[in-house]
């Protein structure tokens, strides 16, 4: 008798350890997976950002895209070659865009100009634009960091 | 076949290769004495099992760290926010840490108080003592890597008081910090100090001091032998007092995770090395004892100058500490002396106390 | 033949030579920097001067031949000695130089030779050279003398930082500048606002300064219809809506003085909301009467109902974002976001300039419908540093299922 309920007492206590040690194991080995499994978007204040392809580039026009968390200003001049500057302002902030009747990078608060190197050549701003690397792989534009 | 006849023919298996019953045999021989004060036997085997999480998560962080001025503090930003369970796996590894230091110590001055480290155990104290120091050295080393403020400048107070031993003091700065200043080159040296040199030291001390455990035994306590024969209670080593350890183990990392959830570790502000040191730098709290009582000194004791003199009565402290079971003499013989023994621990463990929260409150 | 004689003559030859070809450079600074205060100043000064470093001397400017033995011969007029001009007589006396292309050519080749002429038209020039009257600004007032620095150099009077307290000397002077009739605030005025603190106090070398509206030379106050041009320089957007508004024309015919009338001349400060709408500092309501049914005021009701719409929006979103960023949460996306919600906020602003309400709400709808995007993103980051923690009061309780196993099985081993 005693027997009886001792056996199945056991089992009811076996169920619980071995139960709560594989949820267990479980609660430790999914977030483990999961950190070993890298994230989906790219750690771009290292690694290069993909800006498009280069056919989504017509000559002679620009474009901003996420860098980290600044703006980039993607420029493809009138011979087809490939820039890439930080689009913030040195004077004050604001976010540049590209002119291209007159192939020139414009900053609409105060009227700064920059040229398609990043130099400032008019108006307020009293440094360059922050130059980054353009690389072309397989129809793909990838900015990063200079180094 | 069922579960059981499953993992028993994969027992058998092994058995016959190992003589895992051998083991079993032994542990279940192996007695734990059962008194009043045995649950201070758990935190040898609770600070055990944190360095197995230390290691666990250390070897997850590698997985995305990336030392350097300009990658570490950005790239652990990036493991906080970006990678899934990064926040936990961060600080999991910083409350953990916190977490063992002052584990060893309990476990540390327990066996002090409860004179385990009298013969034959004097290798085991002995062979504690190097592991405490390096476990010293993982969190110091490890406190640099995530490279914000704060680290930074605790890294470079700390290492300066190293400069104050006398002739050798300049050289021991240089080497310690790839340089006259804390630089990337500390960074790296740091680094390679954490994750390489002393867990591969650590884990061969460890086994030493683990395999004299096993080989001696628990020691017990100085009068069991006056014991009356009822109170002399011991239980096996293995199921029951491992059963028991596992629950401390499981409730140790309960209590990381409580602290993981409602005191997340920050990230701080990313160092910057011209910049002035904020108000406020401290080391952490297991050297801040010894970063108080030093700036209680006056700048000079007689001839000597004021840090210098305080690092040398630890130094003193630490040499006699480390030597105790060499150089004690009365403790399981002399009980009336023993006693002096005993109140000393007693002030040290009151010294350290006083000065870590006069250390918060002063600061 | 005795030698030494001959030697004692050959020393003495060689020693007149050179004095007389010190004499050439030492021999003005030689008297004058022994003499009394005023007459010793040029001498001690002149080293520093740009004339000095480019090799020039006292009689290059002033006439004359430092190489004649006496004094009076030296200075003789007849040698085209001039010694110190007078006031009007200034401009001309420095245009004998800079105002010749071919003699400038040789020191300066890009360096203007237009300053006379420009002068002439300078309400300065005016005054000096029509009426005679002396009190006035000349070449020497604003660029120093015997001391003068190139301009852009730190030192210079007339560097960008120091242009202002240069003008201001005169300008700022009550007693001195009683008999014109004009402020004397300028000064005061221009130091408290946005151009004079970017200035003054964040050495913002770009910042509009004096010369930058009035011209340097050719200083005269900005006529009224060019006024919004000379802004238009840099604020190029805020011109050519202003331009393009129905606004410009009806501030032409009242003869009121365009970007100036709502935004003052030289006291500008940082455009806010409080420019529309009702209130002391509306700048419609100074014109308009402050009645929502006067339709030129309703509009600038309208215009303030969307901008403090966005400006409050963009507040909150910034908190929103911040706090995340705080709790460790990964926001650059949101920051991106935050700055063209920014940028929305600084092209309504702009807009305003239009004077037409559904041109503001039209950019202004964007920002807005950003806001909410980034609020959404925000509080969802927030939510999940949130949803952490129950997750893990889970696997707490997993925890505790284990050691309540364990512990149970313990007791049955134990019994």
């Amino acid at each position: 008798m005693a027997n009886g309920t001792n056996s199945g007492r056991r089992k009811f206590l076996n169920w619980i350890l071995s139960g709560s040690s594989v949820t267990f194991l479980a609660a430790v080995t999914y977030p483990v997976l999961k950190f070993l499994t890298p994230p989906p978007s790219e750690d771009s204040a290292v690694q290069a950002v993909d800006a498009g392809k280069v056919d989504d580039f017509p000559n002679n026009s620009g474009k901003i895209v996420k860098f980290g968390n600044k703006p980039a200003l993607v420029v493809r001049d009138a011979k087809g070659e490939f820039k890439a500057l930080i689009a913030v302002c040195t004077h004050l902030d604001c976010t540049v865009q590209y002119l291209p009747q007159e192939s020139v990078i414009w900053c609409a608060c105060h009227n700064g100009k920059y040229d398609l190197s990043g130099k400032n050549i008019s108006g307020p701003p009293p440094r360059p634009l922050t130059a980054l690397q353009v690389n072309i792989r397989e129809g793909q534009v990838f900015i990063s960091k200079e180094a | 076949m069922s579960l059981k006849k499953y993992t028993d023919k994969v027992y058998g298996w092994l058995n016959e290769r190992m003589d895992l019953d051998g083991v079993i045999g032994f542990l279940r021989h192996k007695e734990v004495p059962v008194f009043s004060q045995s649950i201070w036997y758990y935190f040898g085997g609770v600070s055990l099992f944190l360095f197995l999480v230390q290691v666990t998560t250390g070897i997850l962080l590698l997985m995305y760290y990336r030392p350097g001025p300009g990658s570490s503090f950005e790239s652990l930003q990036f493991l906080v926010s970006k990678v899934h369970f990064g926040w936990l796996v961060r600080d999991i590894h910083s409350w953990s840490a916190n977490l063992m230091v002052l584990c060893v110590f309990i476990h540390m001055f327990s066996v002090f108080f409860m004179k385990s480290y009298r013969s034959p155990r004097e290798m085991t104290w002995m062979s504690g003592m190097v592991l405490l120091a390096l476990c010293l050295g993982f969190g110091f080393s490890g406190y640099l890597l995530p490279w914000n403020e704060l680290s930074f400048f605790a890294t470079k107070v700390g290492t300066d008081m190293a400069g104050s031993v006398p002739l050798v003091g300049e050289f021991i700065v240089h080497v310690i910090r790839g340089g006259p200043d804390v630089t990337g080159a500390t960074l790296s040296r740091f680094f390679g100090i954490h994750v390489a040199v002393l867990p591969g030291i650590f884990t061969l001390v460890l086994a030493f001091h683990l395999f004299l455990l096993q080989r001696q035994g628990m020691s017990k306590p100085v009068d069991w032998d006056s014991f009356p024969p009822e109170k002399q209670r011991v239980m096996p080593f293995y199921p029951n007092f491992v059963l028991r350890e596992l629950m401390f183990w499981m409730f140790a990392l309960a209590v990381i995770n409580f602290l993981a959830v409602f005191f997340p570790w920050e990230l701080g502000i990313k160092a910057d090395p011209f910049a002035s040191a904020p108000a406020g730098i401290r080391p952490e709290w297991y050297f801040m004892f010894m970063f108080q009582s030093l700036k209680f000194l006056p700048p000079n004791v007689g001839v000597i100058e004021g840090e210098l003199f305080g690092l040398m009565v630890f130094s003193l402290g630490g040499l006699l500490w480390f030597t105790l079971p060499l150089w004690d003499r009365w403790t399981g013989t002399d009980h009336v002396r023993a006693r002096w023994v005993a109140w000393a621990g007693v002030a040290i463990v009151a010294f350290i106390v006083v000065m870590t929260i006069l250390g918060y409150l002063l600061s | 033949m005795k030698l030494k004689p001959f030697i004692y003559l050959m020393f003495l030859t060689f020693a007149v030579a050179v004095a007389q070809a010190a004499a050439q450079e030492v021999q003005c600074v030689k008297c004058h920097s022994r003499l009394m205060k005023r007459y010793a100043t040029p001498a001690r000064l002149y080293d520093r001067d740009v004339h000095s470093v480019v090799g020039l001397v006292c009689s290059d400017c002033h006439g004359g031949d430092p190489a004649k033995p006496t004094r009076h011969d030296r200075k003789n007029p007849a040698e085209g000695f001039i010694g110190t001009p007078r006031p009007a007589e200034v401009p001309g006396f420095c245009n004998r130089c800079h105002g010749n292309a071919d003699y400038m050519r040789s020191y300066n080749p890009s360096l203007p030779v237009d300053q006379l002429e420009k002068y002439r038209t300078s309400k300065h020039g005016q005054l000096l050279l029509e009426q005679g009257d002396e009190k006035v600004a000349t070449c020497t007032s604003c660029h120093s003398v015997h001391d003068i620095r190139r301009v852009n150099e730190p030192g210079a009077p007339v560097y960008p930082l120091n242009v202002a307290a240069t003008c201001g000397r005169c300008h700022s002077d009550a007693e001195y500048m009683a008999p014109y009739g004009i402020p004397t605030d300028q000064y005061a005025q221009y130091a408290g606002s946005v151009h004079g603190q970017a200035l003054l106090q964040r050495g913002d070398l770009a910042a509009p300064v004096c010369n930058d509206c009035h011209s340097n030379h050719g200083a005269q106050p900005v006529e009224v219809s060019h006024i919004s041009q000379v802004c238009g320089m840099c604020h190029v957007n805020n011109e050519k809506l202003y331009r393009e508004s129905f606004h410009s024309q009806i501030f032409e015919d009242l003869n009121s003085p365009a970007c100036e009338t709502c935004h003052g001349n030289h006291g500008i400060a940082r455009p806010d909301e409080s420019m529309l709408g009702l209130g002391d500092k509306s700048a419609c309501g100074a014109c308009h009467p402050q009645e929502a049914d006067d339709p030129g005021f309703s509009v600038s009701l309208a215009m303030k109902s969307s901008m403090d719409s966005l400006t409050g929006a963009l507040t909150v979103t910034a908190e929103l974002v911040r706090q995340a960023e705080q709790q460790g949460m990964e926001t650059s996306e949101l920051e991106i976001s935050l700055r063209e919600m920014r940028q929305s906020h600084i092209q309504a602003r702009t807009m305003v300039h239009t004077f037409d309400s559904t041109q503001v709400a039209s950019t202004v709808k964007p920002g807005l419908e950003m806001g909410v995007k980034i609020d959404d993103g925000a509080r969802s980051l927030l939510a999940e540093h949130d949803r952490r923690r129950w997750w893990l009061a889970g696997a707490t309780l997993v925890l505790l299922l284990v050691i309540a196993g364990l512990y149970l099985k313990l007791k049955e081993v134990e019994s």
